[in-house]
């Protein structure tokens, strides 16, 4: 076959911006560290990077909200070892009181002393995390609790409250309504009430019939306590688990789109060689030339 | 029979060496012209003179000069050529819409992410008017890239519209070269050697034509070449030759393209084009384009019509106490048509972040409370929202960046096939029409010592002359 001196040339250019162009990508590659460059480097590879990167986002925000719930478990868990307390109080004053060796005077100082638990617990009832009144339900702007002047208590919230995600799909209640920690199956305010009514009144069986509601209270302050414990290791589980899935992605998306660099290296080299040999064997062809001959 | 015989002769043969010599550096210098085809004269004796019942030889003469030529294979380069340059089109194009929709670049997917992780975040604390600048920051950002992806690809459709135009004009000012060239080809037959030339010519602007159009071509017995669309319009014949124009289409706003004859009247030949870049260009522009745009279109179409669905439903924090109703605002502005044109977060939204509902309930006293707005609005990025509810954006947006990795991808392993065709292909053009200066080097030093050997006859002639003159 006749090999013409243009084509030649051509061919050798051709092949030239062939190798530079791999030349190109893989240092590219290895500059930017990133195996996939363009969707048409690996069409399957970048598209599931994309649904991975969302994934990673998504998780992302599952942190930060975990990240809020976590303080408002412990405001929780004060507030509710603080309603114990307090009911342990009472219960021991009703006890004291419900014995025959007090009299009236003794038992109204000590209903003194309960209207302060009354007030004390509609304190707790009304904290506030930030902005957001804790016992408030979903209403979490108004305040809970309000005290009325003949120590009754009126809640204000609602019996739900908000949940938020923590995951796909999962919904986690964003703590406990007031209506959960003091009004519902026994209101621990109207127990109160009683107890101090029975105090100022002198009315021993009344003092006696306070007890009772005194220990349901007690009771369901401590399943709520237990509540509140499983609530914040809850949180804690799940955010070891996001902290675990975050690894896990980055090292899929790092196995999928990232570059070997020992193997771009070795590419990198390798090209390079090819590249000189086409050089060098361009050069060589040069020299058969019957103009070199002809002097 | 005669010693000026012998002159004659090697004047005969002289001229025939510098024909030689002059057809080899023609060769020489074009060595890199596209498209050349080496040439050779054709050597031959010239009729014998009868003297004394003896045939006597008369010399050289050069009875023309050839051009090394396959037909066959220019038809198939030009075939090839077609196609070649209908896949870099492609190519170029898929790569440059790659570009637009990578997620590298353009952050889409992100963006969108960033938007429904702003309700989650809103979802925490639904009366905050922090997190509700977040929701709108996040709205706009992501707004503003479908806008862009949108503007991106619909310049593309505009750039290459612009591109059909200038190719039309190419395409014209080939035939008309063609035609030209016909015409002096048809003058020019008798002297080979300038005939040669323009046919070469020629060659290459029915090669570059080839490119962009499907053409059909034939020479007549003159060697004039008649060139007909695939389709039976004809662009060349003889020595004249038809314009093509384009056309505005009222509907598409873009241009078609018109064959007119020789009153001017323009027929609309858009569709009848089936291949080359022309084709490319207009299967590119009001085919794959628009099918990205209407992509776009389907994924801000279904944002807008699933978040707006929601917030309507929900009760801000500028509710009318006295009213029970929701505030039935919307989020997005209310679009009709070109989603991924005109998405644009409201004015209510926009003037007043208040307008941003959170809530789907309100208490007693008409206030808003609870987060049931901004959660639904989240698990938005969870529903199968496209694709006719199989789809979920993410999923719709991952499979958008595989089909056009895939089709780009395709499009550069096809153009590189074709290139490589074309090599082989070129290979052989050349293997026949190319020159090489080795060869040419030999001939030249072939023609060189012909010449040298005829300069010698006028020698030896002279020496006859100078002997016979001495005798007298």
């Amino acid at each position: 076959m006749r090999i013409a001196d243009s084509l030649k040339y051509e061919i050798f250019t051709r092949n030239l911006s062939k190798i530079k162009e791999l030349v190109d990508r893989t240092q590219n590659q290895i500059a930017s560290g990133k195996k996939v460059l363009t969707p048409s480097d690996d069409p399957v590879a970048a598209s599931s990077g994309i649904g991975l990167e969302v994934e990673k986002k998504i998780n992302a925000q599952y942190e930060r909200t975990l990240n809020k719930l976590k303080p408002l478990g412990g405001f929780y868990d004060t507030a509710i070892t603080g309603i114990h307390d307090l009911l342990t109080k009472a219960k021991e004053i009703a006890i004291t009181q419900a014995s025959d060796t007090m009299d009236a005077s003794t038992r109204r100082s000590s209903a003194e002393q309960v209207k302060g638990i009354i007030e004390q617990l509609v304190t707790i009832g009304n904290t506030k995390l930030g902005n957001t009144f804790i016992f408030g339900g979903e209403k979490t702007e108004t305040t809970p609790f309000t005290l009325n002047d003949d120590y009754t208590v009126t809640y204000n919230g609602t019996v739900a409250v908000s949940s938020v995600y923590i995951d796909r799909a999962t919904k986690e209640e964003s703590g406990m309504s007031g209506d959960r920690v003091f009004i519902s199956d026994t209101n621990i305010f109207t127990v109160l009430k009683g107890l101090k009514d029975a105090l100022e009144t002198n009315d021993v069986d009344g003092i006696k019939n306070a007890l009772n509601g005194l220990d349901a209270s007690l009771d369901k302050t401590e399943t709520n306590l237990s509540f509140v414990g499983t609530f914040v290791s809850r949180i804690e589980d799940y955010t070891s688990y996001k902290e675990t899935r975050d690894l896990d992605i980055d090292n899929v998306i790092s196995s999928m789109l990232d570059v070997d660099i020992t193997q771009a290296v070795t590419e990198f080299n390798a090209l390079s060689n090819a590249y000189q040999a086409l050089l060098y064997s361009m050069a060589k062809i040069q020299e058969l030339n019957v103009l070199n001959y002809l002097k | 029979m005669s010693i000026s015989s012998i002159l004659n002769i090697a004047k005969n043969a002289l001229s025939a060496s510098q024909i030689g010599m002059q057809v080899t550096s023609h060769n020489i210098s074009n060595v890199n012209t596209k498209g050349y085809a080496r040439q050779d004269p054709v050597y031959e004796e010239l009729s014998p003179s009868s003297i004394g019942g003896l045939l006597l030889g008369n010399g050289v003469k050069v009875e023309s000069i050839i051009r090394y030529a396959d037909k066959y294979i220019e038809k198939q380069l030009n075939l090839k050529n077609n196609e070649l340059q209908e896949q870099t089109i492609y190519s170029q194009y898929y790569e440059r819409i790659e570009g637009i929709l990578n997620e590298d670049s353009n952050k889409l997917t992100s963006y969108i992410t960033d938007f429904f992780n702003a309700w989650q975040e809103l979802s925490t604390d639904p009366q905050s008017t922090a997190l509700r600048q977040g929701v709108l920051a996040s709205a706009k950002n992501m707004t503003r890239t479908i806008n862009n992806i949108y503007g991106g690809l619909k310049n593309l459709q505009i750039e290459l519209n612009n591109k059909l135009k200038f190719e039309i004009e190419n395409i014209n000012r080939i035939t008309s070269s063609i035609a030209d060239l016909n015409k002096m080809i048809f003058e020019g037959s008798s002297s080979t050697s300038e005939a040669n030339d323009y046919i070469t010519k020629r060659n290459e602007y029915i090669k570059e034509l080839s490119g962009k159009i499907d053409i059909n071509y034939f020479e007549d017995q003159y060697g004039r070449v008649t060139i007909l669309t695939s389709k039976g319009k004809a662009l060349v014949d003889g020595g004249q030759s038809w314009q093509l124009d384009v056309v505005d289409d009222e509907t598409t706003g873009f241009y078609k393209v018109a064959w007119k004859d020789f009153s001017g009247k323009a027929t609309d030949i858009t569709d009848s084009i089936k291949s080359g870049s022309v084709y490319g260009i207009l299967t590119m522009r009001d085919g794959e384009i628009n099918n990205f745009i209407s992509e776009m279109d389907s994924l801000a179409g279904a944002i807008i019509t699933e978040v707006n669905k929601v917030h309507k439903k929900g009760y801000s924090l500028n509710h009318d106490p006295l009213s029970t109703e929701p505030d039935n605002i919307s989020f997005f502005k209310e679009l009709t048509g070109h989603y991924s044109k005109d998405m644009a977060v409201s004015d209510e939204v926009l003037n007043d972040i208040k307008n941003i509902a959170a809530s789907s309930k309100i208490d007693e006293n008409g206030k808003p409370i609870g987060n049931g707005i901004a959660l639904d609005m989240a698990s938005i990025m969870e529903q199968k929202i496209l694709n006719g509810g199989s789809s979920t954006i993410v999923e719709f947006t991952s499979s958008m960046t595989n089909k056009i990795g895939q089709i780009s991808r395709a499009a550069k392993d096809t153009l590189e096939y074709s290139q490589d065709t074309m090599q082989i292909m070129e290979k052989q053009r050349e293997g026949i029409s190319g020159v090489s200066i080795d060869e040419e080097m030999a001939n030249l030093i072939k023609y060189q010592y012909a010449f040298q050997a005829a300069t010698r006859l006028f020698t030896v002639a002279d020496n006859l002359f100078q002997s016979l003159l001495e005798a007298v």
